[in-house]
């Protein structure tokens, strides 16, 4: 195959961001295509070389056609958009109903979605995984969070002789901790971050809302796990606008499986992270201003452009490149 | 479809292109992309030319929509290529749009008939 044929279908590989089965089917039609047009033109005695420049001239703009293929092959099943957004309704029925504060409900949910996200995982990455995904590596986060108060009271040890230091097993088993929370979510980010940004933008959306709530609730309540089990009832006034901000997610995420424009889904998912972030700080800090929005709205904004930057470090996943047709 | 360079409204070619596909491929019972252009070129005499990579995307809706059928054969040369054949929904639209593109297509040679005066 031409050079010329070869870059032409890495290029629109690269701006197709679909699964990489899915990329590989669409590449072998293309391909397929390619084949018959050169043999075709060669037959009417073209050279090899001017008859993939004239097939290549008459297929149309690399990016553009991988443009109209995303919108053709991107459009989820409403079943699949139902899974999607499955996660965030049940973390908003958690908020809605209070009873996130159970740890056997909150350990069975989240063991229950971590499965589901390793199945979905392990069957090909579909579209509804990744609202999923997050919640799978949440306990680890949390557990490193607060896992974070032993290494900080040694430190503060060894600096000034206040506090208990851990012992050398406990700081050991906490390093192995955070090396494979690390692993992991960086494993993760690398792979969904080469086939599309803005799937990763959308996997990490709960997360800084989370944080937030965590380090608030742990202001007002200490250490979460006691304040899983002691939290007056008045601490569950934010309970509402986290309810909210998940049921808002859940809508995006059906939204961006089912819609196939680009645009919506990139526009979709920085407006519900901006609009559901503003309801939770207003609940969280009891209101917030004009400036507060802002700071708010370009901090989001960031936070969900890191995927972009990612992938342009990262480039296209080329494992699948070598499966091209011979 | 994306026209290239149409001595025509390009909106027509791309309101009909599901037609025009449709119609190939229940006439072949099972066809492919690649044919599909071709043929849809030398019928019209050349006169309907498009950017030929628009044709999957609009192969893919219409498979999307239930109205075609993709397959994967392999070719005796070892090469795969992808088929498509009609459902009994594409069949139905596509009766349809053939009656409808037939009273229209009569419909406006009546009135654009040049008047005798």
């Amino acid at each position: 195959m031409q050079a010329g044929i070869s870059s032409y279908l890495d290029e629109v590989r690269i701006h197709l961001h679909l699964d990489p089965r899915t990329e590989q089917r669409v590449i072998n039609e293309l391909y397929s295509h390619f084949q018959e047009k050169v043999a075709d033109l060669e037959e009417e005695g073209m050279q090899e070389e001017e008859a993939a420049r004239a097939a290549l001239a008459s297929f149309g703009d690399a990016r553009f056609i991988a443009r109209l293929m995303y919108e053709a092959y991107s459009g989820g099943s409403w079943t699949e958009a139902l899974i999607s957004c499955q996660p965030h309704l049940i973390v908003s029925a958690l908020f809605a109903t209070h009873i996130w504060r159970s740890p056997v409900l909150l350990g069975a949910v989240f063991a229950t979605i971590a499965v589901i996200a390793i199945l979905g995982w392990r069957n090909g990455s579909p579209n509804w995984l990744y609202s999923w995904m997050s919640y799978a590596v949440l306990p680890l986060l949390i557990l490193s969070y607060y896992s974070l108060d032993p290494v900080a009271s040694t430190v503060a040890y060894f600096f000034n002789g206040r506090g208990t230091p851990a012992s050398f097993w406990h700081l050991a088993a906490l390093a192995l901790l955070f090396a494979f929370t690390l692993w992991l979510i960086a494993s993760m980010a690398v792979v969904v971050a080469r086939r599309d940004w803005i799937l990763l933008s959308l996997m990490l959306l709960p997360i800084p809302v989370l944080v937030l709530w965590i380090m608030t609730e742990t202001q007002f309540a200490g250490f979460l796990p006691k304040a899983l089990i002691s939290l007056e009832s008045g601490f569950s006034r934010w309970d509402g606008a986290m309810a909210v901000f998940f049921l808002l997610l859940g809508i995006a995420s059906a939204a961006f499986v089912r819609v196939r424009v680009r645009a919506i889904k990139v526009t979709a998912v920085i407006l519900v992270g901006i609009i559901g972030s503003a309801i939770v700080a207003r609940s969280l800090w009891g209101s917030i201003g004009f400036v507060h929005l802002l700071g708010i709205s370009i901090g989001l904004f960031l936070f969900l452009t890191i995927p972009l930057l990612l992938r342009a470090v990262l480039g296209h996943d080329q494992s699948s490149k070598q499966v091209l047709p011979s | 479809m994306a026209a290239t360079s149409p001595g025509y409204d390009s909106d027509l070619l791309r309101g009909n292109t599901d037609s025009l596909l449709l119609f190939l491929i229940n006439e072949h019972g099972q066809t492919y992309g690649y044919r599909l252009i071709k043929e849809i070129e030398e019928r019209s005499d050349g006169y309907f030319r498009f950017k030929e990579g628009t044709v999957y995307p609009a192969l893919r809706k219409l498979e999307n929509e239930g109205l075609i059928l993709g397959e994967w054969k392999k070719l005796p040369n070892g090469q795969e290529r992808r088929y498509y054949g009609m459902t009994d929904k594409g069949r139905d639209l596509l009766q349809q749009k053939l009656v409808m593109w037939q009273s229209f297509a009569s419909a406006m040679a009546l009135v654009m008939k040049p008047t005798e005066t």
